[in-house]
């Protein structure tokens, strides 16, 4: 090879290392460890950008922020500087807002009136004295049985998880040709959004619109999308469209009140129960670059005639609150109802919904 | 793979290609086009704050198809180059978190030879205009392994260089783009927010970057010829949530060659 030839090809050669080399920490960033300052800066900052609650709360986020940055800074071990963030998140009194710390401790939220409200449900109660021959679904998610030939009964748990809505068709298939199911749903604290919106596509005929949310979409904290609407559309392969009652109790979180919010705009279903708990914020996970979770409300969620049901809940069609007499007297007051309505016997007369 | 080893590949490549080749002259007058299309591996640091502080890396598979035309003194480049790439947290997370990249960038650029052009090699000026989209869907190290969608696209204008040398029967060429202005659609939050596109102009204060190619390709005369490249892509978007992103690949490609010299 030549010698210019040779000179021009170790130029370019260089010019390609160079680069190579510099191309990760130079033009992406360093990585390695970072301060206690750093990492309570992000995550005060991504709140800022991201948290849709800031007006509807009265949160003042700088202030916050003011207080709990020494303290963070002054924390001697990650448990205390973890301690310190929570403390911080804490002060959105959001049950949607929670930090995992990674080899420091478990996942620490918000813990809500509702959280810590009796509600007097026992599935013991049930299976013992309402609906005794109750089994699961094949994947376990569902219990099922009948309260009598015509009324079946489906307990929904939780909405954790994903792909076992079909779990719901198996129960409505093995109760046979009831005339009305009641679906509990009482002290479910949520899960799978698309996952409840499905099953709850098992009792409609038709897509129809159950509520609305709206995004954070900038950094002002007012700074939303417009209304994007949430839909129920029918789904399984044997749609329920006889009478369904929902059961409800203050302890029924996010998706298990997106799970009611859906099955109230159909016709055939009348929510029973106690008003749910009011946590509808849309959760996103954000990271840390220490590798710690945490997860913000993104969205606010709106009723389908768009009232905010955020710290408030979504109120039942008929109101029978649990008592401790009740429960005393091995009485499931809301079952009890839903039962009663079911076989044409109330003995409770429902009363229009309170506004949300 | 780390940066250092693709770049000593690189080295290793191109060395051994450029042995005991004759040189040859490519005059002003020449018409000819050319046309690759050209698979390799890549490798991608990356960091987009809408989906996290945390930087990533990793590697991936590129392809791509890139013509060259040359009619006397003008010449046009266009290419179009994909990807995607498995990466991997610079962080010590729980160990579920990690992204899949996939990208694509078309370029255009029309470009002058500029002054005599010496004996084996030219120097040609122009402008590119590209545009390229990245999407990246982020898996989180929460509980529920919840995946969020990301994309950052653009169009962009701006300067463009080229530079070949003939090595003894074959040809090197480097190939260097950088954008000056340019639309930028970076959403504020993950793609299920808001599907309509929302672009922002933007100068190279704020999309600032390159893009670039050498490429070198032994036995040029022939119709049908072996090509091998480095590429890399480098480019910043300063936004409230910024975005930070290197690529580069090493590719071997088929060549095919039309018109006279």
């Amino acid at each position: 090879m030549k010698t210019p030839a040779r000179r021009t090809l170790r130029a370019v050669l260089f010019g390609a290392l160079v680069l190579a080399g510099a191309c990760g920490d130079t033009f992406v960033g360093p990585t390695g460890a970072v301060t206690h300052a750093q990492l309570f800066d992000e995550v005060w900052h991504s709140v800022d950008l991201h948290y849709s609650f800031f007006e509807l709360k009265q949160v003042d986020w700088n202030s916050v922020g003011g207080h709990f940055r020494p303290l963070a800074l002054a924390a001697r071990s990650e448990s205390e500087f973890a301690g310190v963030l929570s403390q911080m998140l804490r002060e959105l009194k959001d049950v949607h807002v929670s930090i995992t710390p990674v080899g420091t401790a478990s996942t620490t939220r918000y813990v809500s009136s509702s959280d810590t409200t009796r509600t007097y449900f026992t599935l013991d109660l049930v299976t013992r004295r309402y609906v005794v021959d109750t089994r699961l679904t094949t994947g376990g998610h569902l219990r099922y049985g009948t309260a009598n030939p015509d009324v079946g009964y489906v307990r929904i748990p939780s909405f954790a998880g994903g792909g076992w809505a079909s779990e719901i068709d198996e129960a409505l298939d093995r109760m046979g040709d009831v005339k009305t199911i009641i679906v509990d749903v009482r002290d479910n604290s949520g899960g799978q959004y698309k996952l409840a919106a499905s099953v709850a596509g098992r009792f409609t005929d038709r897509t129809r619109t159950f509520g609305y949310v709206r995004y954070r979409n900038g950094p002002g904290h007012g700074d939303f999308t417009g209304y994007n609407a949430e839909t129920v559309e029918p789904s399984g392969p044997r749609p329920f469209t006889g009478r369904v009652y929902v059961l409800t109790n203050r302890r029924d979180f996010s998706s298990a009140e997106d799970f009611v919010l859906a099955m109230r705009v159909i016709p055939t279903v009348t929510v029973v129960g106690d008003t749910t708990g009011g946590a509808s914020g849309g959760p996103i996970v954000r990271e840390l670059p220490n590798g710690w979770t945490y997860q913000v409300s993104e969205w606010i969620e709106y009723t389908a005639t768009k009232a905010i049901f955020e710290g408030v809940g979504l109120a039942p069609d008929v109101v029978v609150r649990s008592t401790k007499a009740d429960s005393d007297r091995g009485i499931d007051a809301a079952l009890q109802a839903a039962i009663d309505m079911a076989t044409g016997t109330p003995a409770v007369a429902p009363t229009s919904r309170p506004p949300s | 793979m780390s940066t250092h080893k693709i770049a000593l590949m690189t080295a290793c490549l191109c060395a051994a290609a450029a042995q005991s080749l004759p040189a040859q002259l490519d005059t002003a007058h020449s018409r000819h086009s050319d046309l690759s299309v050209a698979l390799g591996v890549a490798h991608t640091e990356r960091l987009d704050a809408t989906a996290s502080p945390i930087r990533f890396g990793g590697q991936g598979v590129d392809f791509g198809a890139h013509y060259r035309r040359a009619r006397g003194a003008t010449l046009l480049l266009a290419s179009l180059d994909g990807g995607t790439r498995d990466l991997v947290p610079h962080a010590s997370t729980n160990g579920t978190a990690g992204e899949q990249l996939t990208s694509g960038v078309l370029h255009v650029a029309a470009l002058r030879r500029l002054g005599a052009q010496a004996a084996g090699s030219g120097f040609a000026v122009g402008v590119d205009a590209s545009a390229s989209i990245d999407v990246t869907a982020h898996r989180y190290a929460d509980a529920n392994k919840s995946v969020s969608n990301f994309l950052i696209g653009a169009l962009s204008l701006g300067p463009a260089v080229w530079w070949n040398h003939h090595l003894a029967g074959g040809g090197a060429h480097l190939e260097l783009s950088a954008p000056l202005i340019a639309l930028v659609d970076h959403p504020y939050s993950d793609t299920r927010i808001e599907s309509r596109v929302n672009v922002r102009p933007v100068t190279a204060r704020d999309f600032r970057g390159f893009t670039g190619a050498v490429v070198y390709t032994p036995a040029e005369r022939r119709r049908i010829g072996v090509e091998y490249a480095y590429r890399f892509r480098v480019f910043g978007y300063s936004d409230i949530q910024p975005v930070h992103s290197a690529s580069q690949a090493l590719s071997v490609g088929i060549v095919t060659r039309f018109g006279s010299r």
